[in-house]
């Protein structure tokens, strides 16, 4: 089953909206947070994915609204760009393994971004450079199981507890994963830092059918030391598994 | 009273051989001291200039809680109605912004720490327009200045094209095109690694900021006046921002200033103290030389208090005599130093000591605070030394004196 998504935000939070595939399965009891997880990578593979979504931005000085198209394929190609606002209009943002390109139309100019940055805001929104290249999986990066199962916010759920292998070279200390048990679609997600201080909190709401898919439309990330500001991501449209060209993830298409 | 003042210093010319060999080793003593002195002197003022005049400036004005948040949205308004105050007390003082931003050229990018300065102003506030490794100081619009070590990460050279992008103010994505203009010379760890200066109204049209200022730089117009008395007056013109010395800015590098002050002090006592070690072998030489000569003195009535201001005498007059010659070398060589200064540019680079730059050209200070003490000390070194020969000998018996060998 191939499955794909649309999206240039973080590839780990988002092999997780693509957890509500596993519904159409059968999902028995004993079903392990491994198998959860190797679902979900497998999932990512030989995939690809165009989609338009709106990104609101509040911080405590400024506000603002963002329409972004994206288009990726498998782990390694993405490429994003801004449709809106007038200002900003073409700025582009290519991934190629674990390489990160910014394309600035205003001065016609292709900005690598130094790894030194990875941890930097993208474009000024809650999520980080690094969620954008950071290829890690679930699976493979981060030791797992299952820390909760049963009734919580009046239904069934599992909550998944993520510590980093000891060689796996991510950002987090500790993930916490807080999934609808009838169809595995996540709702929640709190990744800590090294000391288990929690960073931030990605919320997930407005589950409907898009791209012939059952997936929540809608993803907050909440930082914790800065009350009153956030980031929310609303899919505007999605379509999966259309034949793209490695090619078309090149720097030059970068600078259409 | 004349008569112990003149049997004193014909007792010093008795032997003149002894006598020059002493003037001669304290006069090349002093020169030395006083020399010493002042380039020891003139490193810690340029340590404490580089430390100022190529970095914050003596005073800084900001936004009160910059210091622990240095963020774009802590900015002082309208910063030139403070500043026109500030310049009318004859103080001379400099807006600027600071922001993080990433920085490309060719393949090759950064982050860096931007400055937006105010081209003629800050010219009056700081010496980095002195201090470039390449180019010039910044002149026009999109010229940019690069510290040395971000430069060779970047691989710019002069009249090379800069990308800059910036989360601006308002949330949007600043991206701008610049020219290298000039790279400065090695200043501190900091500067060097991450700065990069472009002129205030670049860095406010690339991070969409209005009237505003992060920071107001400010320098003595007179280098005497005391740094917390203009602090304070500064405070009130402006009683709603933060403004504080750069000693309070930066503690940790004031401390260590300080803290090698008071090394060289102990560097200065331990030189004096080898100096004044010529005195005292030359005055216990002179008074053993003449133990014989003394107990005849004795013998024909001089009593041992008489015999002591004798000798103390005699020590006064040469430490006269060889501090004003010595004085004189010392000052003449202490001025050369200070106008050609010590050229070590062939033996090193210069070196970064606490975060600040030692320059490789190292010129000398000549003033009463250098040049007095070495003499002071001197002078109470010799009467200290000579007490034990002084004593020795007021307390010799004519009679052992007479057949001492």
């Amino acid at each position: 089953m191939r499955v794909s998504l649309a999206i240039t935000l973080p590839l780990v939070t988002l092999s997780l909206l693509l957890l509500f595939v596993l519904h159409s399965e059968s999902l028995s009891e004993e079903l392990s947070s491994q198998a959860i997880l190797d679902k979900i990578d497998k999932m990512w593979r030989g995939e690809s994915s165009r989609g338009t979504f709106s990104m609101k931005i509040k911080t405590a000085h400024w506000e603002r609204n963002l329409r972004i198209k994206s288009w990726t394929k498998g782990l390694d190609y993405t490429l994003i760009r801004i449709e809106y606002p007038k200002k900003e209009k073409d700025v582009s943002t290519l991934k190629v393994k674990n390489n990160l390109w910014n394309y600035l139309p205003k001065i016609k100019r292709v900005i690598k971004v130094p790894s030194s940055l990875m941890m930097g805001s993208w474009m000024g929104s809650h999520f980080t450079n690094d969620d954008l290249v950071k290829e890690s999986t679930l699976v493979n990066d981060y030791y797992h199981h299952i820390t909760f199962e049963g009734e919580r916010e009046g239904q069934g759920v599992y909550e998944l507890t993520l510590f980093p292998k000891e060689e796996a070279a991510v950002v987090w200390g500790k993930i916490i994963i807080l999934m609808r048990k009838r169809d595995l679609i996540p709702l929640y997600e709190v990744f800590f830092d090294e000391k288990e201080k929690p960073v931030r909190k990605m919320i997930f709401n407005d589950v409907k059918m898009m791209g012939g898919r059952l997936l929540p439309t809608k993803m907050t990330v909440v930082p914790y030391d800065k009350p009153g500001e956030f980031t929310e991501v609303i899919y505007i449209e999605i379509a999966f598994d259309m034949e793209i060209l490695d090619t078309f993830f090149s720097l030059r298409n970068l600078t259409r | 009273m004349l008569l112990y003042p003149k049997l004193a210093w014909r007792n010093i010319w008795r032997n003149n051989r002894r006598t020059l060999i002493t003037q001669f080793a304290l006069v090349v003593a002093l020169s030395l001291m006083i020399a010493f002195s002042g380039l020891t002197w003139g490193l810690i003022k340029q340590m404490e200039r580089n430390a100022t005049l190529l970095g914050p400036g003596e005073i800084q004005i900001h936004s009160p809680g910059y210091l622990d948040d240095r963020s774009i949205y802590r900015v002082i308004d309208h910063p030139d109605i403070i500043i026109n105050k500030i310049e009318k007390l004859g103080v001379n003082a400099a807006p600027r912004l600071q922001g993080f931003g990433l920085v490309s050229q060719g393949e090759n990018s950064s982050g860096a720490q931007i400055w937006g300065v105010d081209l003629m102003r800050e010219k009056k506030v700081t010496e980095f327009h002195n201090h470039l490794f390449k180019g010039s100081f910044l002149k026009k619009e999109r010229d940019v200045l690069l510290g040395k070590k971000i430069a060779v990460t970047l691989d710019a050279s002069i009249g090379d094209e800069l990308v800059i992008v910036t989360q601006a103010a308002d949330g949007s994505i600043g991206n701008d095109l610049y020219r290298v203009a000039g790279i400065l010379s090695g200043i501190s760890e900091e500067i060097d690694r991450s700065t990069i200066m472009m002129s205030i109204g670049d860095f406010k049209n690339i991070f969409s900021l209005g009237d505003v200022a992060t920071e107001i730089a400010i320098r003595r117009g007179d280098e005497t006046e005391n740094l917390n008395n203009l602090r304070d007056r500064i405070k009130n013109i402006t009683p709603d921002e933060e403004v504080k010395t750069w000693r309070e800015i930066f503690p940790a590098v004031s401390d260590m200033l300080e803290l090698t002050d008071v090394s060289i002090y102990i560097l200065l006592i331990i030189i004096y103290l080898a100096g004044s070690l010529i005195m005292l072998n030359t005055m216990l030489m002179s008074v053993f030389e003449r133990i014989k000569e003394l107990g005849i003195m004795m013998a024909i009535g001089l009593r041992p208090l008489q015999v002591l201001i004798l000798i103390f005498l005699e020590t006064f007059f040469l430490t006269l005599c060889g501090s004003l010659v010595g004085l004189l070398c010392g000052v003449s060589l202490s001025l050369y130093l200070t106008h050609y200064g010590l050229d070590l540019s062939s033996i090193t680079e210069g070196f970064s000591f606490v975060g600040i730059l030692a320059e490789p050209h190292w010129f000398a200070v000549t003033n009463v605070t250098t040049v007095l003490p070495p003499v002071i000390f001197l002078f109470v070194l010799s009467l200290l030394a000579v007490v034990y020969p002084a004593m020795k000998a007021s307390l010799l018996k004519p009679v052992d004196a007479l057949v001492f060998h």
